[in-house]
């Protein structure tokens, strides 16, 4: 008889059909379960935190901005707003909403882009197409706003470095309510579909305790029941706009599925609000060539979760140090935890279900 | 048309694609993918993007070389069957672009394997994607002209 | 502002105890190199408070992992490993310098200070 408990070792990437990101993971299995797993990163390593001995201050903005493509005005904003606090000076107020409405729009495309993958991951082809074409709209916002499609580089030092003028806003906001008709859309098919509840219902459970202790942040955690969100610390002009992290309490793939799908609604809704409010004025204020001695914090959330950058300077031109913390980087451990005990056709959905970005994780 | 003209034909007209991310920051990646989707609409040139480096004939690869995947991309390269055709897409395929100077990079991918398009763009539109697509089956064609494969297929 | 006070080296996993059992959240480890010494920064959350404690070493010296207490940090502690080559005591999981590197990279890449020497490989492509 063939002893069927006996263990045995799949190779899980670094070039598979699921991701197109390359990760490895090294699975142990017994029968059907996954036993251990044993992550192995850097096909995307570059080194970038090392750059900055290499770009002065202003021109490293471009480089964090390549740390992501998905979230790169994100990572341009928390690393400008970082410096902003080294050097002291507050960025005009105009840009400061402007900086809220690109990172909304990068949100609503990145979790549409996260809703097609795992579509795919589970084989639901179709729903794929559909969350990729209605985040082509978009993608059109951002191109006519900004003036390219994915890596939009409009932060600097300083503020902002192009505005929306209002008849562009006006169009922005008839686009939106397009995107916003679609998005309800999908959000019936999340919500009553049997293949996406047979898949994601159950799996990759996060309790409350173990998610907070983990280290856990963005949609994985409040998939959770934990409301954390850095948006509510009231950076950039999150203050004055009026909205609350949205919660799930059962901490399964299913749930994390239905606040990013929420945030989604809460994103539109926060763009709105951004530019009823928007204030007339200057975009930049100019800044000394210098940087002071001394350190930075800034925690911006992202689509994933809360993305730290710690700086460092000691004077000149180049930074001294920049540490970024990535939220895929912080999710890790909880997928170390996730995998074991379960099964082996749920890898890619487990994988999937805290949204890595890999080329975030290594920098 | 004669049934040489008609394998040829259709070899050129439905290449499959396979993609790898070397260390790209994944604006090329989601591009590629776009390229999929319904606005653009890859699949109408006959293009599926496949998982397997067996069943592909052109490669399309993001992002710079970097100390560990070298290996990866060169064993990729080396498992897709003759004709094959490689396609860099973005500036960081070609020479590195922003991460040329980071410790860990190589540079661009012509460093490890041979290259047949570049697609300039930081990241490339879809559009462009598409051309240097186009251009790399009509290149794939020319290989396999030059290999008299048709001939083989008939015997 | 980052404020953090200084701690001695035996004490890393008390304070990390401590810590975890008033239901601190780990953020990260932050490796800085100052002069001829390594000053790893902790840096926990509650509340959207961060609290912050750090450590000066010497590079021979190897620092107690708290990746027993919280498992977010092995991640973080490998990470530094690797790119300072700083060494830990009893990790959960021991990457041994693979995590992000290969096996022809540059070795602890983000330290002037060198401590570790791999046998095999050099950068030279």
């Amino acid at each position: 008889m063939i002893r069927m408990s006996e263990k045995s070792t799949i190779p899980f990437g670094p070039q598979h059909p699921v991701l197109p990101e390359p990760i490895h993971l090294k699975l142990i299995i017994e029968d059907e379960k996954v036993v251990e797993a044993y992550p192995a990163f850097g096909f995307v390593h570059r080194g970038l935190e090392m750059l900055v001995k290499k770009k002065d201050f202003n021109q490293m903005v471009y480089v964090v901005d390549h740390i992501c493509g998905i979230c790169s005005a994100m990572h341009g904003q928390a690393y400008c707003q970082a410096v902003e606090e080294l050097i002291g000076i507050d960025v005009p107020e105009r840009a400061k909403y402007l900086r809220v409405i690109w990172a909304e729009l990068h949100r609503i495309h990145s979790h549409l882009l996260w809703f097609g993958l795992l579509a795919d991951a589970f084989g639901f082809e179709n729903l794929f197409m559909l969350s990729w074409r209605i985040r082509e709209k978009i993608m059109d916002i951002l191109e006519a706003t900004a003036g390219n499609r994915v890596i939009i580089s409009v932060n600097v030092v300083g503020g902002v470095r192009r505005d929306i003028d209002s008849e562009q806003a006006r169009w922005l906001l008839d686009e939106l309510k397009e995107v916003e008709k679609s998005i309800k859309e999908l959000d019936k098919i999340m919500r009553n579909n049997y293949t996406i509840k047979q898949r994601t219902v159950g799996i990759g459970v996060l309790t409350k305790e173990e998610a907070y202790m983990l280290g856990t942040v963005g949609p994985v955690l409040r998939g959770s029941g934990v409301p954390i969100d850095m948006r509510t610390t009231g950076y950039a002009a999150y203050k004055d706009l009026d909205f609350e992290p949205i919660v799930e309490k059962d901490g399964d793939t299913y749930a994390r599925t239905i606040v990013r799908v929420r945030e989604m609604f809460q994103s539109i809704d926060l763009v709105r609000q951004a530019i009823s409010k928007i204030p007339e004025g200057e975009l930049n204020v100019k800044i000394k060539p210098n940087l002071p001695a001394g350190e930075a914090i800034s925690r911006v959330e992202q689509p994933r979760g809360e993305v730290f950058y710690y700086i460092k300077s000691n004077g000149g031109k180049y930074l001294d140090r920049l540490r970024i913390r990535t939220p895929t980087f912080a999710n890790l451990a909880s997928l170390l935890h996730m995998l074991p005990g379960s099964t082996l056709a749920d890898v890619p959905v487990l994988v999937l279900t805290i949204d890595p970005c890999i080329s975030c994780t290594e920098r | 048309m004669g049934l040489k003209e008609f394998i040829e034909k259709s070899f050129k007209k439905s290449p499959w694609v396979l993609h790898y991310n070397c260390s790209s920051c994944n604006g090329c990646d989601i591009e590629i993918l776009a390229c999929m989707t319904p606005l653009y609409d890859m699949e109408r040139f006959g293009m599926v993007n496949v998982g397997n480096p067996k069943h592909a004939d052109i490669l399309v690869v993001t992002g710079t070389v970097n100390t560990k995947n070298k290996e990866v991309l060169k064993n990729i390269y080396d498992q897709m069957p003759d004709p094959k055709v490689v396609v860099a897409v973005g500036v960081c395929a070609a020479t590195g672009g922003v991460f040329r100077e980071a410790y860990n990079v190589l540079g661009g991918i012509d460093k490890v394997i041979p290259v047949d398009v570049y697609v300039p763009g930081c990241p490339a539109k879809p559009e462009a994607i598409i051309d240097g697509l186009y251009k790399a089956a009509e290149i794939l064609k020319e290989k396999y002209e030059k290999m008299g494969k048709a001939e083989e297929v008939l015997k | 502002m980052i404020t953090s006070r200084e701690v001695k080296l035996e004490e890393i996993e008390k304070e990390a105890k401590y810590y975890y059992n008033n239901g601190y959240r780990f953020v990260t480890e932050t490796c800085l190199e100052e002069e001829s010494k390594f000053r790893i920064i902790y840096t926990f959350e509650k509340g959207y408070q961060l609290y912050s404690f750090h450590v000066y070493i010497s590079p021979t010296e190897e620092v107690p992992s708290i990746s027993k207490i919280y498992f977010a940090a092995l991640p973080v502690e490998n990470e530094i490993h690797e790119m300072f080559g700083v060494k830990f005591k009893n990790l959960v999981l021991d990457f041994q310098g693979l995590l992000f590197l290969g096996e022809y990279a540059p070795i602890s890449p983000q330290a002037s200070i060198e401590i570790m020497r791999r046998s095999k490989g050099d950068k030279n492509e």
